[in-house]
């Protein structure tokens, strides 16, 4: 095992738009568009962006639920688009995600019991009796006790929370190395949404080490309480990448300074005194653009931005940063 | 400062095949005359329901069991609970204007922007189609809405969802009315388009002297834009206050976990103590006050058998706790 568990090379992903139905189109969304970054082992990423930004595709590539166009992902030094279907499975119980759909990611003709022993059942021999310890275990480890109660519940007796507990117990069932949560509180209320941040940061000291966390989410407040680093995407694209407090701190690239401005802090000392910025939406990339994504709405943009890409630079601070400003 | 809007003891109960919900209870709250009021609370709270007993766009299987909403009109106050469909329906539109949190309920897929937006016009006011049309145009050009002239003309699966939402808000605008009660009205966008909708809030009530009743679930939002809050609980009121006091001194322990539990990118957010427990069960309301098995302040004898009532404790403050008991001022 070495440090590394993570590493994204140049993914890219262009998903073609059709025009007609027998005419193959040239033109395409670029969904994620050469996204690069190294996770260590341990390591907390949040990926941020609003509606669009391709986050939710950068899941799924990593997962392998989609083939990239170009680019690749090493999992633990292994490259995953060329390991044979048989292989993947193998690989997979590594690899969990937990879906923003809390409901949906349910069977709801299964009750608690069977909807966890099928992981085990799909994934390792054990006997009715052992998957019945570890379905305890489990759900303990989850907060849903006493798990006897539990275990025999199904998903409609269950509270929005409590399901996204049982969500998390099956993605922690196998001991994975790396659990992608897409979104996992927004369909949460306030306390509950601080009661499961509380668990994945239970869960993860629990296994300090040997756990690393890919959080996707819009919001902002739960990306800056429960990760170490930061994935801003705009469009597909990286905008910046680096610690997670220097970042909503002290964002460099104008599009995360108008992120971070926009979010509301409950605490009126602060609101009154910032200064929002925002300001048009995001456009619609043509497939032959090669200016960058955010020019239309930055305020700095100079004729510069809308010819070429800016590249990903590093900042003395660590951080990386694709804008002209910084290079 | 004149109120346009006094609810006193207002009930209101659905029918359901399991039985009967409460989903307010004996909610006495007043609106001040050109101010932003945030409603706030989680699901089942009620806060839903309470905007839509006073747009009385209450579901078939709802009931208003108890109490009035008394709207103060320029012709002088209203019952909106008494009054006909018929006197509703003039009232609705030309004097409330509502917004909701999803915008494409709310637009028909078939029509132009523009047309949706006169025929809100046309139905309260005697107007030729061209004023309406200029007039059309003028308030989308006030709610700073680019190429006003394109969004006229477009249909709505042509605009963005912030677009939307500001067609929406046009549609609530157009007639002026004295107030506007808007359900989540960002809960659906990103977070830019939605700084950019609370400005435009914010602007409304100084351009029109609106009064606002905007629901929310963040707390974020309400900071930003509102001038008092209200925070609601199992279909109770647990506090109202001014938005910077109840932050800088939230008096219900409720207020108070709500605080401690929400997350924020400032570490100088008030640090309460973390909510425990689930949300209220409404097909099992609790006995007492229905805050008390999440509460760790509750005193044994009083708290699970009491409901404890409004108590006004300060300048414009009030809070439903037995702690604060005998602190009326």
């Amino acid at each position: 095992m070495t440090d590394e568990l993570l590493k994204v090379e140049h993914l890219k992903k262009y998903f073609p738009i059709r025009k007609s139905f027998f005419k193959r189109s040239s033109l395409y969304i670029k969904a994620v568009d050469d996204v690069s970054f190294i996770m260590r082992r341990g390591e907390i990423l949040g990926v941020v962006g609003e509606s669009g930004s391709g986050k939710t595709t950068l899941a799924r590539l990593i997962l392998r639920l989609i083939k990239p166009t170009s680019g690749t992902v090493y999992f633990d030094n292994i490259d995953i688009f060329k390991l044979s279907e048989k292989e993947m499975r193998r690989l997979r119980p590594k690899m969990q995600m937990i879906f923003q759909d809390v409901t949906a990611s349910l069977n709801p003709r299964k009750n608690v019991r069977d909807i966890l022993a099928q992981v085990y059942k799909t994934h390792t021999s054990l006997s009715k009796k052992e998957i019945d310890q570890n379905i305890e275990k489990l759900l303990t480890s989850v907060g849903l006790t006493p798990p006897h109660i539990f275990m025999n519940r199904y998903p409609y007796e269950l509270s929005g929370g409590q399901r996204q507990r049982v969500n998390i117990a099956r993605a922690i069932a196998l001991e994975p190395e790396l659990i992608i949560a897409d979104e996992p509180t927004s369909a949460l209320d306030a306390s509950l949404k601080r009661q499961i941040v509380d668990l994945f940061k239970h869960i993860y000291e629990e296994r300090k080490g040997k756990l690393s966390y890919i959080i996707i989410s819009h919001d902002i407040s739960l990306i800056y309480s429960l990760t170490q680093k930061t994935l801003v995407m705009y469009l597909g694209r990286m905008v910046e990448y680096g610690d997670t407090k220097k970042i909503i701190h002290d964002p460099k690239h104008p599009y995360t300074i108008m992120l971070i401005s926009a979010v509301p802090v409950p605490d009126p000392d602060i609101e009154r005194n910032r200064k929002i910025f925002i300001g048009g939406e995001p456009m619609t990339l043509e497939s032959t653009f090669v200016g960058c994504p955010f020019y239309n709405r930055c305020p700095f943009a100079t004729e510069k931005c809308k010819k070429e890409t800016p590249p990903l630079v590093r900042l003395d601070d660590g951080r990386y940063v694709a804008c002209w400003l910084y290079s | 400062m004149s109120n346009i809007l006094e609810i006193k003891r207002l009930t209101v109960e659905y029918k359901v095949p399991e039985g009967v919900i409460k989903a307010l209870d004996k909610i006495d709250l007043y609106v001040k005359k050109g101010e932003i009021l945030a409603i706030v609370g989680e699901s089942g709270s009620g806060k839903t329901t309470l905007a839509h007993s006073i747009a009385r766009l209450l579901p078939k299987n709802a009931r208003i069991v108890e109490g009035s909403i008394i709207f103060h009109t320029r012709k002088g106050p209203v019952d909106l609970t008494k009054i006909s469909e018929e006197e509703m329906r003039k009232i609705r539109g030309s004097m409330i204007g509502m917004v909701f949190q999803d915008p494409m309920t709310y637009l028909n897929p078939v029509m132009k922007i523009s047309d949706q937006i006169i025929e809100g016009l046309i139905s309260h006011k005697k107007i030729s189609k061209k004023d309406a049309e200029a007039k059309t145009l003028d308030l989308l050009k006030k709610l700073r809405i680019p190429n006003p002239e394109y969004v006229a003309k477009s249909y709505p699966h042509q605009l963005s969802g912030g677009m939307k939402q500001r067609v929406i808000i046009a549609m609530a605008m157009i007639n002026q009315p004295d107030l506007l009660i808007a359900d989540e009205p960002t809960s659906a966008l990103d977070v830019t388009v939605q700084a950019e909708i609370l400005e435009l809030f914010k602007e409304l009530r100084k351009e029109y002297g609106v009064t606002i009743i905007i629901i929310t679930h963040d707390l974020g939002v309400a900071v930003r834009i509102a001038d008092r809050i209200v925070i609601m609980y199992a279909g109770k009121i647990m506090e109202i206050g001014d938005v910077r006091e109840v932050f800088k001194q939230p008096l219900h322990p409720y207020t108070q976990g709500l605080l401690g539990s929400i997350l924020s990118i400032s570490e100088n957010v008030r640090k309460g103590f973390i909510l425990k427990g689930t949300p209220p069960d409404i097909f099992n309301p609790t006995r007492g006050c229905k805050f008390h098995p999440r509460c760790p302040f509750v005193m044994r004898d009083i708290c699970i058998n009491e409901d404890p009532p409004l108590f006004h404790v300060g300048n414009e403050r009030y809070v439903a706790c037995w702690l604060y008991r005998g602190v009326s001022s």
